[in-house]
């Protein structure tokens, strides 16, 4: 087998905690989608076109007609702001990818594909043999996720929830404890505790007086500006 | 087209904005200072912790406990081994303690 190959496999494989949990959570959305009356078509349409869950429910919460087209489109921009981070951390990390493979690269940049594109880049810097990240791996991640997140999506509209009590088998946990774990791989990073104690301690504050989903956008800004501040100091005493 | 399409076009479009701005900014430059530097490399860390934040507060004593068992096996085992004992040991938790 051909190393692309195996960097495409690689990927799905790495993704394969989130295809589960997909599966699930597509499916509530979908179920969710058509009690707020979203026909099928709007709701494939969206989940397909937008594939970013949490800012997905918190458009569904505004979704009235005559709807609120102007709010809609904030509050799903202020979600989805986090990815703006995303893509400006992958700016140097992407050498390795074509142009085309680049724009269709973008469309799927989220929570775990740059988690993991992040850790296989760090890989790839730590031997010189490691191709490293590639477009092979980041898009075997994406389309390990992305028809599952779509086709769950469309099936949890048709038939309701695809999984009954997915508490009773801890299905609604394994995305926390897969990001969890993500987190603490990333434990050797400059820095990385206080990035971690500061961006929680500053979500937190903003989870109990503003609420979701301010708590992303302000603490992920606390915990980078932190790095940046003692990281930056790093350097100059070197 | 109906008015609602249009609005999920632009919701699609708006996301994909998000999700390429920032590496088209930074792909501008040449060499990135440090201080900028050491912000990027806190953003899986910074970002992540934001995301995990809500669930493990919001959990009762069986995530908790779960949660910090997961900590203890990621720092020896890998990924799957560490998210499917976890997984097991929160459905026995629950079980138990409810």
């Amino acid at each position: 087998m051909n190393w692309k190959f195996q960097e495409m496999k690689r990927g799905v494989i790495d993704a394969l905690p989130v295809i589960i949990a997909v599966v699930a959570f597509g499916g509530v959305f979908g179920a969710v989608a058509a009690e707020r009356g979203l026909p099928l078509w709007e709701t494939v349409f969206l989940t397909a076109a937008v594939f970013a869950g949490a800012s997905q429910f918190t458009a569904l919460q505004f979704w009235d007609h005559p709807l609120p087209y102007v709010t809609i489109l904030l509050v799903v921009v202020a979600v989805n702001f986090r990815h703006i981070l995303y893509s400006a951390a992958l700016g140097k990390k992407l050498d390795n990818f074509s142009w085309p493979a680049k724009i269709l690269s973008f469309f799927f940049v989220s929570d775990p594909t740059f988690a993991l594109a992040e850790k296989r880049f760090e890989e790839g810097a730590k031997n010189p043999d490691d191709v490293g990240l590639t477009a092979y791996y980041f898009l075997g991640a994406s389309l390990g996720i992305y028809p599952v997140w779509v086709v769950a999506t469309t099936l949890g509209h048709i038939f309701g929830g695809l999984i009954e009590n997915p508490e009773r088998y801890g299905i609604d946990f394994i995305l926390p404890i897969y990001f969890l774990v993500l987190l603490i791989g990333f434990r050797a990073r400059a820095n990385w505790f206080w990035v971690v104690v500061s961006s929680g301690t500053a979500a937190y504050l903003a989870l109990i007086t503003l609420g979701s989903p301010w708590h992303i956008s302000i603490g992920a800004l606390v915990g980078i500006t932190l790095g940046a501040i003692l990281g930056g100091e790093k350097e100059a005493a070197a | 087209m109906s008015d609602t399409y249009w609005l999920i076009i632009a919701l699609g479009v708006a996301t994909y904005a998000t999700r390429s701005l920032g590496y088209l900014i930074v792909a501008q430059f040449g060499t990135l200072h440090p201080r900028v530097m050491a912000a990027l490399d806190a953003v899986p860390a910074a970002v992540i912790t934001t995301i995990v934040l809500p669930p493990v507060i919001a959990g009762g004593l069986a995530e908790q406990a779960t949660f910090v068992i997961a900590v203890l096996m990621s720092l020896r085992l890998s990924m799957p081994i560490t998210l499917f004992i976890s997984i097991v040991v929160l459905a026995l938790l629950r079980a138990v303690i409810g």
